[in-house]
């Protein structure tokens, strides 16, 4: 039998079935999650049959099965003809069935954890997983804001299954208005701060409202100070507005992955326009051009700015993440991003499960995957302003299917914890700060996909760091505006509502009925009618932003979202086809992993030595050579 | 009028919605810069068409579209101004004669003998020979001695041995405007060839026994294939077509042994037409997705692109796996014929992929074999239907091959459009006629300079820092993939959007690492120098302290030294001098090559600027340097701090 992917293929002795996998970290090139696998094809040279289910047939002997990844890798498995013709017929149909049992265990009950995983009793998590007060108090205190703390309301997640334990709301505001105030948003997601820019200005995501609800007065006047987060400009941000829907992202995400099979039916002078028909790039581009224009509000005065999605769950997540990438150079760190990911994805409780898994078809949607693409884009376009390369956004974009931790296998950060059994006896006795050891048999509720080393070997996650990343660079241009982030009282003197690329005027800030009328208060500042073709940038910060002619804030990244600015991610997406993958010079994971290596190396062969005159000025060691993992 | 015109011109070379600059530069006083003239004009702008656009409130709008893909808008408050500028610019970018081109009037201050160094820079003869010839096989003709047989062709032509003059003669007369067949490209391992020349004149029967025993010359010469196949690189249609004129393609009736194909590459008006679409696409304000690549698939641009890039593979798989000669022919034979030739040897030939290869590969099978500059890139006026994107196709298809294959080419995507650049600024000698014979008669090497002496004095802004000699892709042949992959062509943004600055990445990763590895280079030429005067240092030390008579003191000293230099030997970690991207990013290195004649115009104007960079102190202008090497690297100044490299060198 021999396996192979990406037309690359080699023999394993019909006796040695089993690969050694003593060392071998498990994301090999050959490993395959049984849920990963999209489609299941048996060749013979007569027929090409697909097989769906157990009880489907398989009336020949395959020499070859081919299995489609739904993370667009092929692998190919062969069989030789001569003496194990039947093997191949109980290889083939073994897979098949594992296949079926995994996807009707839905909840994934059987998670069976590598030796790596379940050896490593209690260790660290290489970042914050933000699951206690402190990690956030922490987490407040890096980003400065000071007018916001922790709160515990939901430490038992009686406001709402799918919020965080902790998150942050203002100083001023107490746990019981957060209470009520959280009930009059659609699913209790009230607004919380995601991230505070030190300029000042506050970065807010919440739900929609819950118009069904007859707030008190008492009640709007707390809702609306915590949209307000003490700042007199206000800015509420249409999530959805200009965004594909989710099941617009699904069926685009389809099309690519059919487009970007090995035996696509595209003729090759259609190639562009089928790539346009997915429309996946489209989103990419409406993402990025949406994450760039509200990173312009953030950045351009200080203000509090309130990402609104009704659940609150999906391009929420994306857009405060991609604008922390686009204006925080902390977050374009290794750590940072993680970080990130964790606190905006994870555990704001974006349902990963019901996205990306295989419970029922109709919530299905990869927003997790396009974002991952929107910043694979940013890479691009900044090379030098991300700790992290391409080959980690591919790790991570294999791992979202890969069972060996909770982390993107759970809708919320309470059923996580409920399946980790971290806390089994919240409702008996509830003791602040108390963790409960893990139970017995089940997942280590500290492993998180951040333990990359489970699953990698040092080599590949040495990968994950980018040769062109220059931190000084980024650290020198980091100059935090001190602006006192004074604090208003009363209600705020203009707001905002951004949408189609312009901000218009409001007269109220929540749809009620009792809402106070802002109509009267004047507003200090009046954007100027946009023209069509300009961005925010531009009428921020004088025509046009992209010559460089006035130095944007430091640390601010505009991507560009022009059409031929958006390119196809090829070395994730086009896997399958090995023709485009030695262009690329790296026709399997080793590959990249053997280019990148070269490319370290010429980095070290060419960082410039320091002479003996200079050693007195000797800086920090270049992490990334110095980082020994 | 005129000079105030180049004055406004020159001041609207930056961004094309600097309206506003012509405002001031309008005003008719002093005329400061009237010896710019014409010709400046000319190589910077490369204007190709203007058009006038409909009046607005801010004034008359002209627009005007250069062969260097920048698209300037000129807006005017005057109507009659706007009228004046029209009628003067058309009338300045037409010119009629050879001589009112840039390249009689650029003076770089270079000496004759310097001059004469430049145009000898490349030998064609030179290059024969490294390909092996003459050989037992293939010999040099001299049948064209004066291009009494074929005007278009050079003097200099190898054919097979076995061909006599009269058999050379003969077919040269069953051949479209005598373009008889003639040695492109030789494998010396394997004695196949590749051959070009024009259509047969066959008609619908026509035979010509001489073509036929020149065929089996070229068959003869290659002892390892008992075929040769004959790559007709039109559309079938077109060659058919063609046979009702008397012209047409061969017979494999009458030819013994050849194996006939077609390879659809279309003619120079489709592609014309293809680009036109294309920067139309270009040209939008702020492209959708769709907008873009809907655009870009219409056009066809990047099918025409691939099917060049498949009959070069189709070719040097030929040459390279069935050991077979291969007899190119297009029409003329010398369009379509140059394009696949030299995209196969460049497949073939790892020489060619080099800096100094690459020049040669232009040389051999564009400028010598008759390939119609002066037609194609307008540089004089003439038929516009004459004007077609040939070997900016050619260029593209290297580019998508580096794009492919990111280690096998010696020279950067910068190399690249510097060299399309000059094919139509006309600013060198190397571009201009249409035929050897031509540039024989205007004397072009007395009178011009040449474009390859100036792009290999300044070729450490060309070197791929991916390049790697040892590296399996660069040695023998670059394999296409045989499957159908569209796919894999780009579209080249830094060529067609090189002046939308908006468009262009602002970082790239190879002036990353070429800033490092010029950093590094410096450094280390400095580690070098310092290493060999603290030698020396010892030495006297030694000398004193035997003199002195004091054992101990010396050792210690140069223990001292030696773990100080072996320290500063170890590879180090420090980021300290480990530069964000320089200045020279891709933007303003697109600004670089807009503008680039500026810096030529300095540089040639004044060469004493780089020249007498003081050669004594390098040293300490390098110490001096080296902590902001990386930050200020336009042309002018990496020209100067090579120069104080040597000047380095020299000294250890």
């Amino acid at each position: 039998m021999w396996w192979g992917g990406r037309g690359q293929s080699f023999n394993i002795a019909p006796q040695k079935e089993e690969p050694e996998m003593g060392e071998t970290p498990l994301s090999s090139d050959y490993d395959f999650a049984l849920v990963n696998i999209g489609q299941l094809e048996a060749v013979s040279s007569l027929s090409r049959v697909q097989l769906h289910r157990p009880g489907s047939l398989l009336k020949f002997i395959p020499e070859e099965i081919l299995i489609h990844g739904r993370d667009f890798r092929l692998l190919r498995v062969g069989f030789e003809a001569g003496g194990l013709e039947p093997q191949a017929f109980q290889v083939t149909m073994a897979i098949v069935q594992a296949r079926a049992q995994s996807s009707q265990n839905q909840q994934y009950s059987g998670i069976t954890l590598s030796k790596a995983g379940q050896s490593s009793g209690s260790r660290k998590s290489p970042i914050p997983l933000l699951e206690t007060p402190e990690d956030w108090e922490t987490e407040r205190k890096k980003q400065g804001a000071n007018g916001w703390r922790v709160s515990l309301v939901n430490e038992r997640f009686d406001v709402a299954t799918s919020l965080p334990r902790y998150f942050w709301v203002p100083n001023r505001t107490l746990d019981s208005e957060v209470r009520r105030a959280f009930g009059h948003f659609h699913q209790g997601r009230g607004p919380r701060l995601s991230w505070h820019h030190p300029g000042g200005s506050d970065l807010l995501r919440c739900g929609g409202f819950y118009t069904a609800s007859d707030p008190n007065k008492e009640d709007i006047r707390s809702v609306e100070s915590m949209l307000q987060a003490g700042h007199s400009d206000v800015v509420l941000v249409d999530t959805m507005d200009e965004l594909p829907s989710l099941a617009d992202v699904q069926l685009a995400h389809l099309r690519l992955r059919a487009l970007c099979l090995p035996d696509s039916s595209v003729s090759e002078d259609k190639w562009l326009s089928a790539l346009e028909g997915t429309r996946w790039l489209d989103y990419v581009r409406s993402c990025l051009r949406k994450a760039s224009d509200i990173s312009v509000l953030v950045t351009s005065r200080v203000r509090s700015v309130v990402l609104q999605e009704r659940g609150d769950r999906d391009f929420n997540g994306l857009l405060s993440s991609l604008v922390q990438l686009l204006s925080a150079p902390e977050a374009r760190t290794l750590l940072g991003f993680q970080s990130l990911v964790q606190r905006e994805w994870v555990v704001a409780g974006h349902p990963f499960l019901t996205r990306l898994g295989v419970t029922g078809v109709s919530e299905k949607a990869p927003v997790f995957l396009l974002f991952l693409d929107c910043v694979w884009q940013l890479l691009q376009q900044f090379p030098a302003e991300f700790e992290f390369s391409e080959f980690f956004l591919l790790a991570l974009h294999d791992s979202v299917r890969v069972p060996d931790t909770l982390t993107f296998l759970r809708d919320n950060p309470w059923e996580r914890g409920k399946q980790s059994g971290q806390f089994n006896s919240y409702t008996q006795v509830y003791t602040p700060g108390y963790s409960h050891p893990p139970a017995g048999n089940s997942v280590n509720a500290q492993l998180s996909v951040w333990d990359w080393d489970l699953r990698y070997s040092n080599e590949q996650i040495l990968q994950f760091h980018n040769p062109g990343y220059d931190p000084e660079r980024c650290q020198d241009s980091w100059l935090p505006r001190q602006q006192p982030s004074f604090m208003v009282r009363g209600p705020p003197s203009s707001v905002w509502l951004f949408s189609r690329g312009a901000l218009t005027a409001l007269n109220q800030l929540c749809p009620w009925r009792d809402s106070p009328c802002l109509l009267t208060v004047s507003s200090r500042w009046l954007p100027r009618p946009a023209i069509s073709s300009e961005s925010l940038a531009d009428q921020e910060w004088g025509l046009p932003s992209h010559w460089g002619a006035c130095p944007l804030p430091a640390g601010l990244l505009l991507p560009g979202y022009l059409g031929p600015q958006i390119r196809l991610w090829k070395r994730c997406y086009l896997r399958g086809r090995p023709e485009v993958q030695r262009g690329l010079s790296a026709p399997t994971i080793t590959g990249l992993q053997d280019e990148l290596s070269r490319l370290q190396e010429l980095i070290e062969k060419w960082t410039p030595r320091t002479s003996p005159e200079d050693r007195s000025q000797k800086r920090d060691p270049n992490p990334i050579l110095s980082q020994s993992c | 009028m005129t000079s105030s015109l180049v004055y406004m011109m020159l001041s609207v070379l930056g961004p094309r919605e600097a309206g506003g600059q012509c405002h001031r530069s309008f005003s008719r006083q002093g005329d400061p810069v009237l010896h710019l003239g014409l010709p400046v004009l000319q190589e910077k702008l490369q204007i190709s068409t203007i058009e006038k656009q409909a009046t607005t409130a801010t004034g008359c709008h002209l627009l005007i579209r250069c062969k260097n893909f920048q698209l300037l808008q000129l807006i005017i408050p005057q109507e009659r101004d706007c009228h004046d500028v029209y009628i003067s610019l058309i009338r300045l970018t037409r010119p009629v004669k050879y001589e009112e081109l840039y390249c009689f009037s650029f003076n770089p201050k270079l000496d004759k003998e310097e001059r004469e160094q430049g145009w000898r820079l490349l030998d064609l003869s030179e290059e024969y020979q490294r390909m092996g010839l003459p050989d037992d096989h293939w010999q040099l003709s001299d049948v064209n001695r004066d291009y009494r047989v074929c005007d278009s062709y050079p003097t200099e032509l190898y054919v097979p041995k076995s061909a006599t003059a009269h058999i050379i003669l003969g077919s040269s007369k069953f051949r479209s405007r005598r373009r008889f067949p003639a040695l492109s490209y030789y494998s010396k391992e394997n004695h196949a060839s590749i051959c070009r020349s024009s259509q047969p004149l066959s008609g619908f029967s026509a035979r010509c026994l001489e073509d036929e025993q020149m065929l089996q010359a070229i068959r003869k010469a290659n002892p390892g294939s008992d075929f040769i196949y004959v790559v007709d690189t039109r559309p079938k249609l077109n060659a058919m077509a063609n046979r009702a004129a008397g012209k047409g393609y061969e017979n494999e009736d009458n030819y013994s042994n050849i194996k006939f194909q077609f390879i659809g590459i279309e003619n120079i008006h489709v592609m014309r037409n293809s680009l036109q679409k294309m920067l139309e696409v270009c040209e939008l304000k702020s492209p959708s997705m769709s907008d873009f690549l809907w655009g870009l698939e219409n056009s066809g641009w990047l099918r025409h692109i691939k099917a060049i890039m498949d009959a070069g593979a189709f070719i040097a798989k030929a040459v390279a796996e069935e050991g077979a000669s291969v007899l190119v022919h297009c029409s003329d034979g010398w369009d379509r014929t140059a394009q696949v030739c030299s995209v196969a040897s460049l497949l073939l030939d790892p020489h060619y992929r080099t800096l100094k290869g690459f020049m040669v590969l232009i040389e051999k099978d564009w400028i010598s074999f008759g390939h119609k500059f002066n037609h194609r890139y307008g540089n004089l006026d003439g038929d516009p239907k004459e004007i077609s994107p040939v070997i900016d196709q050619f260029i593209e298809c290297v580019w998508q091959l580096m794009e492919q294959f990111p280690c096998a080419f010696e020279f950067n995507e910068r190399f690249l459009i510097h060299i399309q650049h000059h094919i139509y600024s006309c600013q060198f000698g190397n571009f201009l006629c249409n035929s050897q014979k031509e540039r024989r008669e205007l004397k072009i090497q007395e009178r011009t300079y040449s474009l390859w002496a100036h792009l290999w004095k300044n070729r450490a802004d060309y070197m791929n820092p991916l390049f790697r000699a040892d590296h399996s892709q660069t040695q023998g042949i670059l394999r296409l993939p045989t499957a159908p992959c569209t796919f894999m062509y780009k579209f080249w943004s830094g060529m067609y959007n090189r002046f939308e600055k908006g468009l262009q990445p602002r970082q790239s990763v190879t002036d990353y690492l070429m800033a490092v590895k010029e950093e590094t280079q410096q450094l280390e030429e400095e580690l070098e120098a310092l290493g060999e005067r603290l030698e020396k240092i010892q030495k006297v030390q030694l000398n004193c302290s035997k003199v002195k008579s004091k054992p101990t003191e010396p050792s210690k000293h140069s223990g001292f030294s030696t773990s100080d230099n072996s320290a500063a030997n170890t590879p180090q970690d420090y980021s300290g001098n480990m530069k964000s991207f320089p200045s020279r990013s891709p933007s303003q290195g697109d600004e670089d090559s807009a503008l680039i004649l500026t810096q030529d115009n300095l540089k040639s104007s004044d060469p004493d600027l780089s020249a007498n960079s003081d050669q004594e102190s390098g040293v300490e202008d390098l110490s001096c340097r080296s902590p902001s090497g990386g930050e200020c690297a336009p042309s002018e100044d990496s020209a100067k701090d090579r120069d104080s490299d040597e000047a380095v060198f020299l000294m250890a």
